[in-house]
């Protein structure tokens, strides 16, 4: 009955507070913001502070009287303590990490100080989760990453983030409830399946026929180049070079005639999250093995590429696929028809506060020689 | 939620510190074998802590917890409930440290420490004790600071002085709430028995038992006397009386009675003894120090006494309750002989001998009744006797278990006060003479620096009182003061300084060592520092109304307030200035010094800009001032210098500054540039 009542009273601040807190990219807490109320161990010392003052009346014992009123008072004056160890502390959501469904996704955040200020022991966790403790003494600021595991792929937004600190003794509860301005774009979780021919099967209807593409390391010998260090010895054409025509190394090619899609309708018999997992799996396989790779959803289609920016762009497809809404309203782009050089800006579009982040460190570094 | 909570070193150390200190001051209290217990404890802790042994297991603990507790049971046998019930806390706060494995578990054994000091004072109120419980405190506090830090902070002195810190600020309404809070009677009837023992006098003496206490320089009692002091030989402090003789001991009557209040007021006195006929009154302030007793000592006859205490037939004082702490109370006494009519039955009972034994006591009593009729020249017969061969001393021999007072007056003849008087009020009720024995002190000590008098175990005294018809009124004869007559004149400790067994529980004042000028001087000071400590701090509860009234005028709830409130909101808000102050971040010399020079280049717009390296600012300055060209390039080579290559010569510090001020000094007056004018240089 109590811990209902408790629940219900807990949750009822906890959506108040959250009501007054607008999502902000940074925030300095003050009195507006914390909370402080005495912790459970702190009802426990009251406890502890009114035997003692039975035991003072009773043996009418006058130092017991001055040790309990001396212990009464270090319970007052930690509310100050406790309150200076949260106020003036400056929070900065700097970006969210994407992560594959089944993952923690991560959330970077950048603490700063007040002035000369310490701080010690902040505990910062997201809702139901997991966090951890810091302190900032001789360092001014101070960069960390909370971790929160999403339920669903697309664009995650992180629970609110609680900041609470018991320092010095435990006796007080500070705390306070913020709204986090990040997200994170969830991809789907790759699940295993298929073939690699079933991805050939589908070349037949390929819209791009005919085009070439040839990959280093295959078995077609095409030709020698100049030795460069670093090229790996066995590769080396010693006969070349006995004869004295200089180091080169003999360049292998391997002929790929065909571009590979992953479609839509590659695997008819699984159902979307399935067919989604399965198509996320083989980008992941595809990209590992450096071949060039296209997607097709229905309305959406991304022609073959390969590198880093082309994964992700692919990632992002399927992460937001049938959650259009969400998903332009989080990168503020279409998602097809763009260029390889879009997909950084994607990236940037997300996280706006990083670029400009590194420049005022680069500026505080140079004033603060 | 919480991440698995562990003991972090610091911490470690400091709650191993605390435990120590906390259990030190009951050392002599509790049982010894909890020491060991703590051994066990600490030792298998610290095991488990650097990872060699694992916490007991539960059937481990349990049986240490059984042990424990029939240990303890044991104890009750012959100690007291207060001391097994502490030992009950001590020996669960150091079990506890078996099974810490969470933040909880160590609080616990934190929150039983902050009990353990405050129970400390039950057995010690002094000074030292004081300061160090505020250590402990002080300690305990920074083992509780090192719980809630971060498991990365292992700095092992900060905790230590956040806690110092802590009390600092605490202190000033600490002390505001220790003069207001209201000081009310006990809630319930405690059994103050806490198995202490005292030194002193008990309700019942044979002769031998006061010389044992000449071992000892426990102070009894300590007076201060509104003027005057009464004389050296007046100083009689009656304590309690006895009238039940059984041949060897000598006890108080079982049920005294109490007194007829007005008796005692009554005027007319008339003494035995020439100079001390006057009746004389002194009104004093006596702090009694814990005898485990009921009676309170007093100067001769107390008229004036605090309505608590009950006044007997004997004129002694009786409190309700045995002295289990230091009391204090204000007396008014008289001096003189005591007037009481006595009833018949109170002649018997001042005249009960046993059956038989002592004859020859009996028969030279009777022979001086047969002399003498007067009670007086009885006495007076009685001094001359004492007066002729009888010696003083500390070490009288032992006497038998029969006719122990035939072999003392007509044997020994050697004894101390007890065997004078309990010999002297067997004669006079022999002789016919209702007497009796009275225990109390004679001296003490002036302090000169606070001029109280400090009364002492060794000054511990008996004498006797006869009762003369002829004037219906008792009194005191001291046969010491015959046989020894130098024992009213000079202290104690002068008297006694040669006897081996005086003092012989105190052999610092024993030996002079502490009667030294300086020394002596040393422990004066003290004794009026402690003496203040107990009028102030441990008697605080029966001054504080006066004092309050003192400082308020009448006393009401709202001035009450005020005076939490005010002082209290003060503190706080210097508490809260100095935690929540703004600091700005520490400017550094060089950037504070260069200020000084862009301020001068502001009015030309050449102010280095924002971002601006220090060596592209440089030199955009070189062509705007060419005379100062080779400063510039002295500042740049000296701020690279010390920013850059990290170069930590103190020198470069004071060649920039130097610089810096040559620059300011030699700059020419500037005139404001038209921004297009310096637009090239701003472009750079």
């Amino acid at each position: 009955m109590m811990g209902s009542i408790r629940q219900r009273l807990g949750r009822a601040v906890f959506n108040w507070s959250l009501r007054r807190s607008p999502r902000l990219k940074k925030l300095t807490l003050s009195q507006r913001r914390i909370y402080i109320v005495p912790s459970r161990s702190g009802f426990v010392f009251l406890l502890l502070l009114l035997i003692m003052l039975v035991l003072g009346i009773n043996f009418q014992n006058n130092l017991m009287f001055a040790v309990t009123f001396l212990l009464a008072s270090l319970f007052i004056v930690t509310i100050l303590h406790t309150y200076a160890n949260l106020s003036g502390l400056t929070i900065q959501f700097v970006r969210g990490h994407g992560c594959f469904l089944g993952e923690q996704a991560a959330f970077d955040l950048l603490l700063t100080a007040q002035g000369q200020r310490q701080y010690e022991s902040i505990q910062l966790r997201l809702h139901q989760h997991s966090g951890c403790a810091v302190d900032l003494l001789d360092d001014r600021q101070r960069n960390l990453t909370l971790y929160q595991t999403p339920d669903r792929r697309g664009v995650f937004q992180p629970n609110a983030l609680l900041i609470e600190s018991y320092y010095p003794l435990g006796l007080f509860r500070a705390w306070t409830w913020v709204q986090t301005d990040l997200n994170a774009l969830i991809y789907p979780r790759p699940v295993a399946g298929g073939q690699l021919t079933d991805l050939r099967a589908i070349d037949s209807t390929n819209p791009f026929p005919g085009q070439q593409s040839e990959r280093l390391g295959g078995e077609e010998f095409a030709g020698l180049e100049p030795y460069q260090p670093g090229m790996p010895l066995r590769r080396v054409a010693w006969k070349q070079f006995a004869r004295g025509q200089g180091m080169h190394v003999k360049h292998y090619v391997e002929l790929n005639d065909e571009r590979r899609w992953l479609s839509w309708a590659l695997w008819p018999e699984l159902d979307t999250e399935a067919r989604l997992s399965r198509l996320t799996w083989w980008v992941l396989q595809l990209h590992a093995r450096g071949d060039d790779y296209g997607l097709m959803l229905p309305g959406c289609t991304i022609s073959p590429a390969q590198g880093e920016a082309h994964r992700l762009r692919v990632l992002e497809a399927l992460a937001c696929f049938g959650l259009q809404a969400g998903a332009s309203d989080a990168t503020g782009l279409p998602v097809d028809e763009v260029d390889t050089s879009g997909a950084s800006e994607v990236e940037d579009k997300a996280n706006p506060s990083t670029l400009s982040h590194i420049q005022r460190q680069r500026s505080a570094q140079e004033s603060g020689l | 939620m919480m991440p698995l909570f562990q003991l972090t070193r610091s911490s470690m150390i400091w709650l191993l510190v605390s435990i120590l200190m906390v259990m030190a001051p009951y050392i002599t209290v509790v049982p010894s074998w909890l020491f060991l217990l703590a051994l066990l404890t600490i030792g298998w802790r610290l095991m488990v802590h650097s990872g060699r042994w694992s916490f007991p297991h539960w059937s481990v603990r349990l049986a240490l917890m059984l042990l424990v507790l029939i240990g303890l049971i044991a104890e009750l046998r012959q100690n007291t409930m207060m001391v097994v019930t502490v030992g009950l806390l001590i020996s669960a706060f150091l079990l506890k440290l078996t099974e810490m494995y969470r933040r909880r578990d160590a609080l616990v054994v934190i929150y039983a420490a902050f009990l353990l000091i405050v129970c400390s004072f039950l057995f010690d109120q002094s000074i030292p004790m004081a300061l160090y419980a505020v250590g402990s405190l002080i300690v305990v506090t920074a083992s509780l600071n090192t719980v809630f830090r971060s498991q990365q902070n292992n700095d092992i002195w900060r905790p230590l002085k956040r806690s110092a810190v802590l009390y600092l600020q605490a202190l000033p309404m600490m002390l505001i709430l220790f003069l207001i809070f209201p000081r009310i009677g006990p809630l319930w009837q405690v059994d103050m028995n806490a198995g202490q023992s005292f030194t002193g006098l008990s309700d019942s003496m044979s002769p031998g038992d006061v010389s044992q206490l000449t071992r000892s320089a426990d102070i009894a009692f300590r007076v201060r006397f509104d003027e005057p002091l009464p004389a050296e030989k007046l100083r009689y402090w009656r304590g309690l009386t006895y009238d039940q003789f059984d041949g060897r001991r000598w006890r108080r009557s079982d049920r005294p009675r109490e007194a007829d209040r007005q008796r005692s007021l009554m005027p007319q006195y008339q003494g035995v003894e020439g100079p001390s006929t006057n009746v004389e009154s002194f009104s004093y302030l006596l702090t009694m120090e814990a005898s485990g007793q009921r009676w309170r000592y007093g100067l001769d006859v107390p008229v004036n006494y605090p309505g608590k205490f009950r006044q007997l037939d004997d004129l002694t004082l009786q409190a309700g309750q045995r002295l289990m702490q230091r009391q204090q109370y204000r007396l008014m006494s008289r001096v003189g002989p005591i007037p009481e009519t006595l009833s018949a039955k109170d002649v018997a009972r001042y005249l009960q001998l046993p059956a038989q034994g002592n004859a020859q006591s009996r028969e030279l009593a009777l022979t001086w009744a047969a002399q003498y009729s007067e009670a007086k020249d009885v006495s007076a017969q009685m001094l001359r006797f004492f007066a002729t061969d009888f010696r003083y001393t500390l070490e009288p021999p032992l006497l038998g278990q029969t006719d122990a007072i035939d072999q003392f007056l007509f044997q020994t003849q050697r004894g101390f006060c007890g065997h004078f008087a309990s010999a002297g009020v067997m004669l006079l009720r022999a002789a016919g003479i209702p007497a009796r024995v009275v225990g109390g002190y004679l001296g003490g000590e002036l302090n000169p620096l606070d001029g109280a008098l400090t009364v002492r175990q060794y000054e511990a005294h008996a004498w006797l009182e006869y009762w003369d018809k002829s004037d219906a009124s008792w009194h005191r004869l001291d046969p010491t003061a015959v046989v020894a007559p130098s024992r009213l004149a000079q202290s104690a400790a002068q008297l006694f300084s040669t006897e081996p067994t005086f003092l012989a529980d105190a052999m610092l004042m024993r030996n002079g060592f502490l009667s030294d000028s300086l020394l002596k001087q040393i422990r004066l000071r003290y004794e009026a520092i402690n003496y203040d400590w107990h009028r102030w701090v441990l008697n605080f509860h029966e001054r504080q109304s006066g004092f309050l009234q003192q400082l308020l005028g009448d006393i009401s709830v709202l001035k009450i307030l005020l005076l939490i409130m005010f002082p209290g909101a003060l503190v706080l808000s210097w508490v809260a200035f100095s935690l929540l102050r703004h600091r700005g971040a520490r400017k550094d010399k060089l950037l504070e010094a260069l200020e000084q020079l862009d301020k001068r280049l502001i009015t030309a717009n050449l102010q280095r800009r924002q971002g601006e390296a220090m060596r592209s600012f440089f030199a955009r300055l070189t062509p705007a001032l060419p005379a100062l060209a080779s400063e510039f390039e002295i500042l740049s080579r000296c701020y690279e210098q010390i920013c850059y290559a990290q170069d930590a010569d103190p020198e470069l510090r004071r060649q920039f500054k130097a610089s810096i001020d040559r620059c300011c000094e030699r700059l020419p007056k500037l005139h404001p540039v038209e921004a297009g004018a310096q637009g090239v240089t701003d472009g750079t």
